[in-house]
């Protein structure tokens, strides 16, 4: 894996697509899979250090059963425009062809009024604490849990 | 050089003096207000004061929960096999499955429909438990 003078930078090694699979947002991203909570199936998830929030669809909410008696009411500005929703701790692992995978716990925002399967991971309470890296030749997306 | 008149020193003092106005909003109201501004390490900041000082009865909890760094840990596994044909899949035919969703594995369509919940139902007694690629395309 990664290292930084000498110490470990990260754990782990993923192949990520570049090329949009959503027709909503034709230009380059990065998506990279994971696994929600106890769905034994992965997922592709949209790496958005942009965002101040994550955001998950509600479709895949309900699928993973997330207890959203446990979210927090807020009201935030989306790509889809003001939307009134719960804050809620989740769980999901980033997957690993090489090294470890990397088991995680962060704050997503989910609201109803939402398309379907389209799940933002962005920087507060998430990639602020990942270390990641990124091999745009190779498409090979580092992942690693922050100092 | 000109000398400043007296009274123009006063009128700037005047300009300067601003009245301090007690802040009576709630700190729970106050920081979902710098959550919903996106305004995130300023909300933590106020979290902490708020601990800090506890001279208050607010359940602040939630937002603690909220604002909380993710937990992070690597976990040890089998390791994942390279996703490149499955996007490669997602690349060719995605325009024919617009709005539903697809699984896939090795580059193979193993079913589509319309929801999430008849995919993972239809994937139920797949021999393949880890790896296969869900996916809903838009």
């Amino acid at each position: 894996m990664l290292t930084l003078r000498g110490d470990r930078f990260t754990c782990g090694r993923a192949t990520f697509s570049d090329s949009s699979p959503f027709q909503l947002e034709p230009t380059a991203k990065v998506y990279v899979r994971v696994k929600f909570g106890n769905l034994p199936r992965t997922l592709l998830v949209q790496i958005d250090t942009g965002a101040a929030w994550s955001i998950l669809a509600p479709d895949v909410a309900e699928a993973i059963q997330v207890p959203l008696d446990s979210g927090d009411p807020a009201k935030l500005s989306t790509r889809f425009g003001i939307k009134h929703g719960l804050l809620v701790k989740v769980g999901f692992t980033f997957i690993a062809e090489e090294g470890e995978h990397l088991a995680t716990e962060g704050t997503f925002f989910i609201t109803e009024n939402w398309p379907e399967g389209l799940n933002f991971l962005g920087y507060s309470g998430l990639l602020d604490a990942v270390r990641i890296a990124l091999d745009p030749q190779a498409n090979h997306f580092y992942f690693g849990p922050g100092v | 050089m000109s000398k400043r008149s007296p009274k123009a020193d006063e009128t700037m003092a005047q300009a300067l003096r601003k009245p301090i106005q007690e802040e009576t909003r709630s700190y729970y109201e106050r920081i979902r207000e710098l959550i919903e501004a996106d305004r995130v390490e300023a909300a933590r900041r106020l979290l902490a004061e708020a601990l800090e000082k506890g001279d208050h009865d607010e359940d602040l909890s939630g937002w603690q929960r909220v604002l909380a760094p993710a937990k992070v840990r690597p976990v040890k596994g089998t390791k994942a096999p390279d996703p490149t044909l499955d996007f490669q899949w997602l690349k060719d035919h995605s325009w024919e499955y617009r709005g539903q969703w697809v699984a896939l594995l090795g580059g193979e369509l193993l079913t589509c429909g319309l929801t999430l919940q008849k995919v993972v139902a239809d994937l139920e007694h797949h021999p393949e438990k880890d790896w296969i690629l869900l996916h809903r395309i838009h």
